[in-house]
C-alpha cells in the first residue's frame, strides 16, 4: 500500500525544503478541499479507484499500449485538490503516458503518483505543466524500478505561479536505467523548483538526469538533484547536469546537484553552469548576419532543444515542441 | 577490492601516527565545566581589559540559547560542555627560548619542530601555540623591523587593544553559529598578524598548535589584517597527542584583507583521529573566514586535512571589493572512522570578483567524508567568475564520499561552473606502476599524491613535503 499524501508541507528548515517557502505562498491562499477528478483517456481497462479515492492503473504482465495514455487534471480556482494515483507496470509490459496539467484561478493541487516498474518492462512518462500564474503545484512521483527495467521522463514547467515537482527514483533491479529530463520556463514571479533524489540500491544501474532552466523577470529557479549510491550498488553510472539560463537581473537560479557514495567501482559526475548566454555564439551568429533578437531566439531554442532531444517518441516530442516554441514567442 | 589482510594493514597504518606521546608539564588550569566564573577567570588570566570581558560574557549568554548545527553529515554522541577543562597553561612564564621546559622543547623534537635550527634554516618565524598558552617566539625582532606585528592574541589585547577592537569579531560575529559563538567565549590564545601598509612580510609566518593537557579543548582565535597594498603567507600546522576521550576543538579565524593586499593561508591538520575502532580523536569545528574587503585584494585559502576524528570546518570568502579574489584549495583525507563535511563559501558581492575552487577527497576505510561548499553571486556582483571542482576518490567499499555543493545566482552577467566526479584507483594505474617496479603502496602514494598535485602545488615548499609524506603515511595498508 503506498504512503498516501500528507496535507501538511515541511517549513524551510528541513534542508529539502530550504529554497522552496510553500506554507508561506499558501498561507495566503483561502482553499476548500475538493475531490479531483482526472480525466483519463486510454486508461479505462486499467483502472481502479479503492475506497480512500487513489486510482490504480494496472498495466499487465508483457502488454504493450501503443497509444499514449492520456492524463489530466483540471484545478479549479479556489480549491485544494489532494490526488494519489498508483501505477503498477508488470513485467515485460511497455506504456508511454502524457501528463497534462491545465487550470485556473488560485488552487493547490498536492499530486502523489507511485509508479512500479516491473522487470524488463518500459515507461514513459512526459508531464506538461500549463497551469494557472497564480497556483501552487506541488508533485511527488515516486519511481520503484525492477531488474532490467526502462524509466524515461520528461517535465516541461510552462506556467504555476508556485511549483515543486520532485522525483524519488529506487532502482531496486540490477541493471535498471532511468534517464529524467526536465524544463523549467519561468518567468513573472513564478518560483519553479524541480529536486531529484535517486537511490542507486541494486548494482549494474544507470541514471542521468538533465535538467535545464531558463529565467525571465523576477522569477526563481530550484534545481536540487541527489545521486545516492548504495553500498552494494557497484557498477553504477550516474550522470547529472544542470544548464540555467539566467536572463533577468531580478530572477534567481539556486542549485544543489549532490553526489552521496558509499560504493567505490562507480562512474558519477554532476555539473552545472548558471549565467547568460555566451557571447561567442552570439557573436558568430550576428556576424552572420542575424540581428540580435533572431540570434538570441536561435540560441535559446537549441538551448531548449537537447531537452527535448531527450523524448524518444517522435509524436510526443512534436507535442512538447510546440508548447515550448509558443511559450519562447 | 578490499581483501581481509587490508584490515591489519590499516591497523598497522594506525599505529605509525607518528606523534602520539604526551608531555608531562604539570599545567595550571582552571575546575571542569563552563560557566560565568570561568570565562571571569580566563579574562583575569590574561589581564584582559573589561571590554573583551563584556563581550566574552555576551557570547555566552547568546551560546547558552543557541542550537548546535545540525545540517553536517556527521554523526557524534551530544557533546558534554561541562566535562572539559577551558583552560590550562603551562606554568612558567618565559621571556626567551632558553627558559622553556627541556620536556616541552623535547615534544617539539620529536614533531619534528626543532624550533631554532628549523627558524634559522628555513627562515620561518614559529609562534608555538602549546595548550593554551604561546610560549615562545622567534624572529620577532626582524619582523617588528618592517612594522609587522606577529604575537599572540592576548598580547595584542595588551599591546594593540585599537586593533583588535576594532577587527575582532567583525567577519566572524559571535552570533555566528554555535562553536563560533563558544570559541568567542572562552578562547585562550591564537595568533595575531598585522601587516602595515605596503609592506611585504618578509618570511613565511607559521604557528604550530599543539592540545596536551587531558580533556582540554582548545580555543584558538585567529586574527590576520593585511592593509593596503600588504601581502603575508601564513602557515598552520597541527598535530596532537594519543587520546582517549574526544577532543573538542573550536577554533576561529578572521582574515582582513584591505585594497590590493594578499592573504595566503595554509593549513596542515593531523590531529589524532582515534584508533581503528572510531574511538577517541579530535572535534574539529573552525569557522575561518576571511573579508576581502578592499578593491583588488586576495585570500588563498590551502589546507592538507588527515587527521582529526571529525573535522567541520568551511574556510571561506567574503569578496566584498571589486576585483577582489577568493581561492580555496584543500586535501581531505579520512581513513577507518574518521568524519570529514568540509568545503567553503564564497560569497560574491563586488563586480567582476572572482573565486576558485578545487576540492579533492580521498576515502579510505570505513570513514566518511563530505564536500560541502557554497557559491553565492549576490545581485551587485555584476560579472563575477566562479569556477569550482571538486574530486572525490574511494578506496575500499566500506567508505563513503558525498559532494553537497550550494550555487546560488541573482546576476545573469555572473558566470559559473561546477563540475564534480567521483572515481576510484583504476587497475590500469596500479598496473602500470608496478610493473615499473613500484610496490602496490608507492603506486597508490604516487597516484594519490598525482591526484591532489593541483593543491599541494598551492602548499608553501617547507609544507608541501611534509603534506605530501603525510598523504602517503595516512593511506598505508588501505589498498588490497
Amino acid at each position: 500500500m503506498p504512503k498516501l499524501l500528507p496535507k501538511s508541507l515541511p517549513d524551510l528548515d528541513k534542508e529539502h525544503w530550504k529554497y522552496s517557502n510553500v506554507n508561506a505562498v499558501l498561507a495566503k491562499f483561502e482553499l476548500v478541499d475538493q475531490k479531483p477528478v482526472w480525466e483519463m483517456t486510454g486508461a479505462f481497462e486499467f483502472m481502479t479507484v479503492d475506497q480512500e479515492d487513489t486510482i490504480h492503473l494496472i498495466i499487465p504482465k508483457n502488454r504493450k499500449v501503443d497509444k499514449p495514455i492520456d492524463l489530466k487534471l483540471i484545478g479549479e480556482d479556489g480549491k485544494n485538490l489532494h490526488t494519489n494515483v498508483v501505477i503498477d507496470v508488470e513485467e515485460g509490459a511497455n506504456v508511454k503516458f502524457v501528463e497534462r496539467q491545465v487550470g485556473a484561478g488560485a488552487y493547490w493541487k498536492n499530486i502523489s503518483i507511485a509508479l512500479n516498474i516491473g522487470a524488463n518492462a518500459q515507461v514513459g512518462y512526459y508531464r506538461l505543466c500549463e497551469e494557472d500564474p497564480f497556483c501552487v503545484v506541488t508533485e511527488f512521483m515516486t519511481v520503484n524500478m525492477e531488474r532490467d527495467a526502462r524509466f524515461n521522463a520528461l517535465v516541461v514547467n510552462g506556467c504555476s505561479g508556485f511549483g515543486r515537482n520532485e522525483f524519488k527514483v529506487n532502482m531496486n533491479g540490477a541493471g535498471s536505467e532511468a534517464d529524467l529530463a526536465g524544463l523549467a520556463l519561468l518567468r513573472g514571479k513564478q518560483h519553479g523548483d524541480t529536486t531529484v533524489c535517486i537511490d542507486h540500491i541494486a548494482p549494474y544501474c544507470k541514471s542521468s538526469q538533465f535538467f535545464k532552466t531558463i529565467l525571465e523577470d523576477n522569477s526563481h529557479g530550484v534545481y536540487q538533484g541527489k545521486i545516492h549510491v548504495y553500498k552494494d550498488a557497484q557498477k553504477t553510472d550516474g550522470y547529472q547536469l544542470s544548464n540555467n539560463l539566467l536572463l533577468s537581473p531580478l530572477a534567481e537560479m539556486d542549485v544543489k546537484p549532490e553526489l552521496e557514495i558509499y560504493a567505490d567501482d562507480v562512474k558519477c559526475s554532476h555539473g552545472t553552469t548558471t549565467g547568460e548566454l555566451d557571447e561567442t555564439p552570439m557573436f558568430y551568429l550576428r556576424s552572420r548576419g542575424l540581428n540580435e533578437e533572431d540570434a538570441r531566439h536561435m540560441l535559446i531554442e537549441a538551448f531548449v532543444g537537447e531537452v527535448l532531444d531527450k523524448v524518444p517518441d517522435e509524436q510526443i516530442r512534436a507535442l512538447f515542441d510546440d508548447r515550448v516554441k509558443l511559450w519562447l514567442k | 577490492m578490499s581483501d581481509p589482510l587490508s584490515v591489519a594493514e590499516q591497523v598497522e597504518a594506525l599505529n605509525k601516527y607518528e606523534a602520539g606521546f604526551v608531555t608531562d608539564i604539570e599545567s595550571d588550569k582552571a575546575p571542569k565545566g563552563l560557566n560565568e566564573d570561568i570565562i571571569r577567570f580566563i579574562s583575569a588570566k590574561k589581564q584582559e581589559p573589561e571590554w573583551l570581558l563584556e563581550w566574552r560574557l555576551k557570547a555566552f549568554e547568546r551560546w547558552k540559547k543557541m542550537p548546535e548545527p545540525n545540517w553536517a553529515k556527521i554523526h557524534h554522541p551530544p557533546i558534554d560542555y561541562q566535562d572539559a577543562y577551558y583552560y590550562a597553561a603551562p606554568k612558567p612564564k618565559l621571556n626567551s627560548i632558553d627558559e622553556v621546559d627541556p620536556a616541552l622543547l623535547e615534544t617539539f623534537e620529536k614533531l619534528g619542530v626543532p624550533m631554532r635550527e628549523r627558524a634559522r634554516l628555513a627562515g620561518v618565524a614559529v609562534d608555538v601555540v602549546f595548550d593554551s598558552v604561546s610560549v615562545a617566539t622567534t624572529f620577532k625582532e626582524k619582523l617588528s623591523e618592517v612594522g609587522v606585528i606577529f604575537c599572540s592574541i592576548s598580547e595584542a589585547v595588551r599591546n594593540h587593544p585599537e586593533l583588535v577592537k576594532k577587527y575582532m569579531g567583525s567577519v566572524v560575529p559571535y552570533t555566528d553559529n554555535k562553536h563560533a559563538c563558544l570559541n568567542s567565549a572562552v578562547f585562550t590564545d591564537g595568533s595575531f598578524v598585522y601587516i602595515p601598509e605596503g609592506v611585504r612580510c618578509p618570511m613565511e609566518l607559521s604557528t604550530y598548535f599543539r592540545i596536551n593537557e587531558m580533556n582540554t579543548g582548545q580555543f584558538e582565535r585567529t586574527l590576520i589584517i593585511a592593509e593596503k597594498g600588504a601581502y603575508v603567507s601564513y602557515l598552520e600546522g597541527c598535530t596532537a597527542p594519543m587520546r582517549d576521550e574526544n577532543q573538542l576543538h573550536a577554533a576561529v579565524v578572521e582574515l582582513i584583507a584591505h585594497e590590493d593586499a594578499e592573504i595566503k593561508y595554509s593549513t596542515v591538520q593531523n590531529w589524532y583521529p582515534g584508533d581503528k575502532e572510531g574511538k577517541g580523536g579530535i572535534y574539529n569545528f573552525v569557522t575561518k573566514r576571511g573579508m576581502c574587503a578592499g578593491a583588488r585584494s586576495k585570500i588563498s585559502w590551502t589546507q592538507v586535512e588527515t587527521g582529526s576524528a571529525i573535522t567541520w570546518k568551511y574556510p571561506s570568502c567574503i569578496l566584498k571589493g571589486d576585483d577582489s579574489q577568493g581561492e580555496f584549495y584543500s586535501v581531505a583525507i579520512t581513513n577507518n572512522f574518521q568524519q570529514a563535511d568540509t568545503g567553503t563559501k564564497m560569497i560574491h558581492m563586488g563586480a567582476r570578483t572572482k573565486s576558485r575552487i578545487i576540492a579533492k577527497t580521498i576515502s579510505a576505510g570505513k570513514s566518511d567524508s563530505t564536500y560541502r561548499g557554497l557559491v553565492k553571486i549576490l545581485a551587485g556582483a555584476e560579472g563575477a567568475r566562479n569556477y569550482t571542482q571538486c574530486d572525490s576518490l574511494l578506496i575500499g567499499d566500506q567508505c563513503g564520499a558525498h559532494t553537497v555543493p550550494y550555487i546560488e545566482s541573482k546576476n545573469p552577467k555572473a558566470r559559473l561552473e561546477h563540475e564534480a566526479t567521483t572515481s576510484k584507483i583504476s587497475d590500469d594505474q596500479l598496473f602500470y606502476c608496478q610493473q615499473r617496479g613500484l610496490s602496490e603502496e608507492e603506486a597508490v602514494a604516487l597516484i594519490v599524491n598525482g591526484f591532489c598535485k593541483e593543491v599541494m602545488q598551492n602548499l608553501p615548499m617547507e609544507f608541501a613535503v611534509e603534506a605530501q609524506k603525510l598523504v602517503a603515511i595516512s593511506l598505508e595498508g588501505s589498498v588490497g
